[in-house]
């Protein structure tokens, strides 16, 4: 509300000043018709130019003010959807990854079941010697770190 | 002399300047994504069978897809971010 009326105000004062600019360059222009009045040509212009000046530059900075404000309320709606967007998008990445490592363990159980129910017979063809355990592990602790 | 008729344009140009009061947060990543990919899981010494060596194995496949999922995760995250991002601010 005081916002509201701030802004009235000073809109009236813009306007208000722009009119004593012009009235003030008016008044200027007609002392060449009335000698009696000549010398307050002088003074009237310069005051009416300030006026005139302050209101322009009142008036551009209150347009640009609007047409910021405009833009901003555009790009916090457009930001506001974006971020509704973005968690819809993380729910559906992590729902797909959360499924896809199910699977992938649930498989992997399996495939161990397998293993162990095979194994009497693995175990019996097959001897591994610790020279093979030493390169299977060397190849599974592989690592980039360069310490 | 002559150059200070450029001076009131250029003060009333000085109304155009405020600053945008709009802040964008950085989207968050699913707390899934966010842990590190495990070690692999080495074969014991005196576990010489088959059966051992060939467990340990395919657990250690299973951690490999595990990360691999996790890596096309952070893929597919960061090209809908990004484009999500782009069509925001287009």
């Amino acid at each position: 509300m005081f916002t509201f009326l701030f802004g009235l105000f000073l809109k009236f004062m813009i306007h208000l000043l722009f009119l004593i600019g012009i009235s003030l360059n008016i008044f200027a222009f007609a002392t060449r018709f009335v000698p009696t009045f000549n010398v307050y040509k002088l003074p009237a212009n310069i005051v009416g130019c300030i006026a005139l000046g302050f209101a322009l530059y009142l008036q551009g900075q209150e347009d640009y003010k609007a047409k910021i404000a405009k833009q901003t309320t555009q790009l916090e709606a457009k930001l506001a959807q974006a971020q509704t967007e973005s968690k819809k998008v993380n729910t559906q990445i992590e729902t797909k990854f959360i499924n896809q490592t199910k699977v992938i363990h649930e498989k992997g159980n399996d495939i161990i079941h397998e293993i162990q129910v095979e194994s009497s017979k693995m175990d019996t063809d097959c001897k591994i010697s610790p020279e093979v355990i030493d390169i299977h592990n060397k190849a599974a602790l592989l690592s980039g770190d360069t310490k | 002399m002559k150059s200070l008729i450029l001076f009131p344009p250029f003060l009333l140009l000085t109304a155009c300047t405020t600053v945008v009061p709009v802040t964008t947060k950085f989207p968050e990543a699913s707390q899934a994504l966010r842990t590190a990919c495990p070690q692999l899981d080495t074969v014991k010494k005196d576990d010489s069978k088959l059966s051992d060596m060939m467990t340990v194995v395919t657990k250690n496949y299973v951690k490999y897809h595990d990360c691999a999922a996790k890596v096309d995760a952070w893929n597919e995250w960061y090209k809908s971010q990004k484009q999500i991002f782009e069509n925001a601010t287009k």
